[in-house]
């Protein structure tokens, strides 16, 4: 019988780096005090180095799980979702900490880290459930948030959907359309259904306006009731105020990528093939994917080993996939677990162990 | 203050230790991936990219364990000015080494380092070698060993000086800040 290549080559890359590595304490030493900064807020301390000596493996496991939970990694959750999301502080009465906060809620309780699109909640500075102050009928983790909107305000609410689609899925515009169904062109306002090689069409990226607005656009719609300020206005049309630039409805409202006036006023539309209410269901629909808990391995990876946007793009897929299928389902796992898989893959550890200036 | 500023800035210069110096690959380890088709990813270690502002004070609290809150004033006073950030007044942060950010993190330590308590903790000469320890979280090398040596060797200074050099001079190193 003759195994598909492909097959094969799964198999090679699978057992490749699941065989059983054996670390010298040197080893585990020198990757532990890489990320004992960003895990702890501190080096390694004597009883650590005492217990790497020791059993260099066992104490590489131990000394993770109490660092996943320490105080200083729910700071650290905060501060990882505060950098990479750009929010904090607080600025004319607008608490820029709830996306943070939430952050440190989350892992401080072990909650599903997915918690962070879904939770019904915010959390206040002094770490209390809280109302979110959008004012929306409905709440969505740090997307309901006014620190998240206003952070992302631009024209046709296109900033809001492709940092929710870049931070939380890890994805770019146009992306596969078995994964996100176009938009029918002739459902769409007329700037955005130029085709590649047609007038204007070499306006914007490259791909012209129909390939990725035809997606962009169900995305931004989640976010029509939104103003510039993040409040949310139930009386929003999605309408272009014909007096302001394009993408600019009236009130300080954005408009929708619709040209049918009873679609564009309606916060209905469709997420990854699944047609939902509101912007909190399609954050119910991301926590559930796959994507979703890739992307939390990534963004974690990214935070805690400092790496770079170079850095991060040559992280193998495969690697990426292989520590997400560890986990307990995408919308279940916490960012203990995440980080825990992630952090004791081998091929994790080699990449710090091998990088850097041999001598 | 300004004499013990220019004394750890000549050791830190002097000895020219950088990030890229420090090899992490230890001896005696094969790497895994070695001979199969699964490769790591690469971690560039030539930028001297600091830790976060809250990272590098978390990791000086630990050091100095307790000791009075207005130790660390100044360091959170010109928090902004060594990297912190606050996007909702437009401060991003701010990861890159420069010589007004060293210049300034240098004297924002003064007041720790200065102190009856961190001085009692590490005692010179005698706590200079436990104190690098804490501070890099291993056991000493050589070329930390160097350091005291350089630091025992400035002139025009008395015994709580050569610990306030030596503590500015750690605790402004790549090696603390930066891995």
């Amino acid at each position: 019988m003759r195994i598909p290549l492909i097959i094969l080559m799964t198999l090679q890359l699978t057992f490749s780096y699941a065989g059983v590595q054996s670390y010298t304490p040197e080893a585990v030493t020198n990757y532990l005090s890489y990320i004992s900064g960003m895990m702890a807020g501190r080096p390694l301390s004597p009883e650590e180095l005492a217990a790497i000596d020791n059993d260099p493996q066992g104490a590489l496991n131990s000394i993770l799980e109490t660092w996943v939970g320490g105080e200083f990694f729910n700071e650290s959750a905060r501060i990882m979702i505060q950098t990479q999301l750009t929010t904090s502080g607080g600025d004319g009465g607008v608490n820029y900490d709830f996306p943070g906060n939430l952050a440190r809620y989350i892992a401080k309780n072990k909650l599903p880290y997915s918690q962070i699109l879904t939770a019904n909640y915010c959390v206040d500075n002094n770490g209390a459930k809280t109302g979110c102050d959008t004012g929306a009928p409905f709440t969505a983790g740090v997307l309901t948030t006014k620190a998240f909107m206003i952070r992302n305000t631009g024209r046709f609410n296109l900033g809001r959907a492709g940092r929710l689609l870049k931070q939380f899925m890890c994805k770019e515009y146009p992306l596969d359309t078995k994964l996100q169904i176009p938009i029918n062109r002739e459902e769409l306002i007329p700037m955005f259904q130029v085709l590649k090689g047609e007038p204007n069409s070499d306006f914007g990226n490259g791909f012209a306006c129909y390939n990725c607005h035809s997606q962009f656009g169900a995305h931004a719609q989640f976010f029509v009731k939104f103003d510039s300020t993040g409040k949310y206005v139930s009386s929003a049309t999605g309408v272009q105020n014909p007096n302001l630039e394009a993408g600019k409805s009236f009130n300080g409202l954005f408009t929708s990528h619709f040209n049918n006036i009873r679609t564009a006023i309606s916060e209905t539309s469709q997420m990854f093939g699944k047609r939902v209410s509101n912007l909190a269901g399609a954050a119910e629909v991301m926590a559930r994917t796959p994507m979703f808990v890739e992307c939390a391995v990534k963004n974690s990876l990214k935070y805690v080993l400092r790496l770079d946007h170079s850095e991060v793009a040559t992280i193998p897929v495969p690697l990426i996939r292989e520590i997400a299928s560890q986990l307990p389902g995408a919308e279940k796992a916490t960012l203990q677990e995440i980080m825990l898989a992630a952090l004791k893959n081998p091929l994790v550890i080699e990449s710090v162990l091998t990088s850097g200036e041999p001598q | 203050m300004k004499r013990i500023l220019v004394a750890a800035a000549l050791i830190i210069v002097g000895l020219g230790c950088s990030v890229s110096d420090l090899h992490f690959s230890p001896e005696g380890w094969k790497p895994l991936s070695e001979g199969t088709t699964a490769q790591p990813f690469k971690i560039g270690r030539k930028s001297t990219q600091l830790m976060p502002y809250a990272v590098r004070l978390s990791k000086i609290r630990a050091l100095a364990g307790n000791v009075p809150p207005e130790l660390f004033a100044e360091l959170e006073r010109r928090r902004f000015e060594v990297g912190d950030f606050d996007y909702s007044k437009g401060v991003g942060q701010e990861l890159s080494w420069s010589e007004t950010r060293m210049t300034v993190w240098a004297m924002s330590l003064q007041p720790l380092c200065a102190s009856a308590e961190l001085k009692t903790k590490y005692p010179w000469p005698a706590g200079a070698e436990k104190f690098l320890a804490a501070a890099y979280g291993r056991t000493i090398r050589d070329e930390d060993r160097a350091v005291i040596d350089e630091v025992l060797k400035t002139p025009n200074s008395g015994r709580n000086q050569k610990f306030e050099i030596l503590c500015t001079t750690v605790l402004s190193s790549m090696e603390f800040l930066a891995l």
